[in-house]
């Protein structure tokens, strides 16, 4: 029995992880309606933003700049490639195709500007506060993972508040509920997708501060993380915040106790087959809405 | 007299034609294609670190017998595999139909030498391996390929008799679920059921993205054998040492080797820190096994031209490329054939050795690829400073 919790530990500290990584993901899916395929490259870059300012300026600090340096780079991508101008003019693609190709190319180019800047190694970043490892009975774990985790669901929570408790929360719930409303209101939505794109890729960025001391930092480590955030936003339902903390902790348990019991070459299958179960029977996710046309 | 005009000076320009032509193909330069993984998924460290020898080699090659061989000019141009088949293929392609290059080196993975050696093979161009483990790139015996890569048997002749040396009785393998760690771990499990019988011997398979791989480790702690064997590469070998650690079974208290060399590439301190300590490694640029004077002028330069100290790819960087020019200077470059049939004969001193190759025990392999079995004794040591625990053997396996 004590193996079995020490397996489901393991998968809610995993799962942690994957739902602070899809957070952002499913906000700028959820508000704007893009999918953005840079997302695992602008984690990788607030993991670098992090680890060169932790250096110069100190750790907290530097969460501040891992979060502007993403913020920066995505205001400044969406004001160039993405307004709604670009997407009108995007002849020959869809909004969504145009989306997708240049979000990709985002990444692409994330990537090899930190190979450029950085190059190839794998750097290790101390974390903020050094916490001494947990062993007890059920649960071992490392101080950077543990302090890892506590940002994580510090993170989590404090994004639930502000998107339940607060106007701005409300307004931006308001507006991916309905956003030709907020147009008809007189919000100009062209600045108002910029700031929700910026702000989302800024907070992808935090999260690859809060991650970095336990994956380490590398160009090529958006993939990974990518893989896992979009598995877990279709599971818990694109655009439902709720669903993406839900859908990253029951990913990270199925996710372990397949790897413990069954066979660890098939880990990623596990979670990929609980995305096909929970898709054909519910087709919007664990706690997606379901869309409505008008 | 027009026509006569017109009849001169188009004989003019035909003897001036014929007797340039052969000028210029005289100054095309001689061309060597550099095919290795630049950017990821790829071993980017190893790439870029081999493209650093094998500008050495040039530069040595050129400063040692004249910048032209044969009147002819020498280039090496670069190729990106990206540790993908897909962009091996098209970067071969390339290098082969387009640049039209005399002789081919690189690779950094299996995957991608299967690519490049197939490839060699249909056009009848030189292809030397720089860091292709499989065997089985040796045994499609295409007489185009040659190899001064390590190879999974030596690495697994090192294994077995490390594991009987140190009287294990229940070996596990853990490896990633790519060419070379499949053929690795297989061929692990063959020769100890030759050689040593009784040792029980268990796999684990673990996908190669996963970073975070604890819930294996759990189940491997719920019955630890007594030697694991880890056939990773970076990051997935360093994380993989950390989660160990983490989890209570820190190679310093349950034997683990690394088997793919992850302790040998850059950052592998920074990331493990103390898990590192009391790790066996295969260790393929050991001090106990010397480089040669050659060698020792590569890695001082290497040290010049970029203020770090050097690792095994710019050995094996420096070599390859080192193999190919002599046997262009051996052949005059005049054609790939020539050269192929250069590198049949050749036997040149290069960084670790002198090099040749033999049909045994693998076609058209160096089989000398110097190696031991070390022990990491603290953090930060080198692996070519790691204590010997299994010496190399006195003669080829």
């Amino acid at each position: 029995m004590q193996h079995y919790i020490e397996i489901l530990l393991n998968g809610l500290v995993s799962g942690g992880y994957y739902a602070a990584m899809a957070a952002a993901l499913s906000l700028v899916f959820g508000i704007n309606k893009v999918v953005n395929f840079a997302h695992g490259e602008f984690i990788m870059v607030g993991g670098f933003a992090y680890f060169t300012a932790a250096t110069f300026i100190g750790p907290f600090p530097a969460y501040i700049a891992a979060f502007v340096c993403a913020l920066v780079i995505g205001y400044v991508f969406h004001l160039f490639v993405f307004r709604r101008r670009s997407l009108d003019a995007s002849q020959g693609f869809s909004p969504g195709e145009y989306q997708i190709i240049t979000t990709f190319a985002l990444g692409m180019l994330l990537l090899n500007g930190a190979l450029m800047v950085y190059g190839p190694d794998i750097h290790s970043v101390a974390p903020a506060i050094d916490l001494p490892r947990v062993r007890s009975s059920v649960l071992f774990i490392s101080g950077p993972r543990l302090f890892g985790l506590i940002q994580c669901f510090l993170y989590l929570a404090l994004l639930y508040l502000f998107l339940t408790r607060t106007s701005l929360g409300r307004l931006l719930r308001a507006a991916s509920q309905n956003p030709a409303a907020m147009s008809t209101l007189g919000v100009d939505a062209d600045r108002f997708d910029r700031n929700v794109f910026a702000a989302c890729c800024g907070l992808a960025g935090l999260t690859g501060a809060f991650i970095a001391p336990v994956f380490a930092v590398y160009p090529e480590a958006g993939a990974a993380f990518a893989l896992k955030s979009f598995v877990v936003v279709v599971l818990g339902g694109f655009g439902s915040f709720t669903g993406t903390i839900v859908g990253g902790l029951l990913f990270g348990v199925i996710e372990s106790f397949g790897g413990a019991l069954i066979s660890s070459a098939y880990k990623d299958v596990f979670g990929f087959v609980l995305l096909l179960v929970v898709l054909l029977v519910s087709p919007n996710g664990l706690l997606g809405e379901r869309v409505r046309g008008v | 007299m027009r026509k006569l005009l017109r009849f001169t000076t188009a004989t003019f320009l035909l003897a001036c034609a014929s007797t340039t032509l052969p000028a210029a193909a005289q100054t095309t330069p001689i061309k060597i294609g550099f095919a290795n993984s630049f950017s990821p998924p790829g071993n980017v460290i190893g790439g870029r670190e081999s493209k650093v020898g094998g500008e050495i080699a040039l530069d040595m090659f050129k400063a040692q017998f004249g910048p032209k061989v044969d009147g002819r000019d020498i280039e090496i141009i670069y190729e990106d595999t990206r540790g993908d088949p897909e962009a091996s293929r098209s970067a071969m392609e390339k290098l082969v139909n387009r640049d039209k290059v005399d002789v081919v080196v690189g690779c950094n993975h299996s995957s991608e030498g299967f690519v490049l050696s197939r490839i060699a093979h249909e056009n009848k161009v030189g292809f030397v391996a720089m860091n292709c483990w499989a065997d089985d790139i040796r045994q499609q015996k295409f007489p185009e390929v040659f190899a001064v890569s390590n190879y999974t048997s030596r690495t697994s002749y090192a294994v077995t008799n490390f594991v009987k040396q140190q009287g294990v009785k229940n070996f596990l393998m853990v490896a990633e679920n790519t060419d070379y760690g499949l053929a690795q771990i297989k061929m692990i499990e063959a020769d100890l059921k030759r050689d040593a019988p009784d040792v029980k011997v268990s796999t684990k398979i673990i996908n190669k993205t996963s970073r975070d791989m604890r819930d294996e480790i759990l189940s491997i702690r719920q019955n630890p054998p007594d030697l694991i064997g880890v056939a990773m590469v970076a990051p997935q070998g360093f994380l993989f040492t950390a989660q160990l650690d983490e989890l209570g079974m820190p190679p310093s208290e349950q034997k683990v080797i690394d088997i793919g060399g992850f302790v040998d590439q850059a950052g592998f301190w920074d990331n493990v820190k103390g898990a590192g300590v009391g790790l066996y490694a295969y260790v393929l640029d050991h001090k106990s096994n010397p480089v040669t004077e050659l060698g020792a002028k590569v890695q001082a330069e290497y040290r010049k031209r970029t203020n770090q100290d050097p690792t095994r790819f710019i050995l094996q960087g420096f070599d390859t490329t080192w193999v190919a020019l002599m046997a262009i200077k051996e052949s005059g470059g005049k054609s790939r054939e020539a050269i192929i049939q250069a590198l049949r004969k050749i036997r040149v001193v290069g960084s670790r050795g002198e090099i040749f190759f033999t049909d045994e025990p693998l076609f058209q392999q160096w089989p000398n690829i110097p190696f031991v079995v070390g022990q990491m004794e603290k953090v930060g040591q080198p692996p070519s400073e790691s204590k010997v625990v299994f010496p190399p053997p006195s003669s080829k396996k």
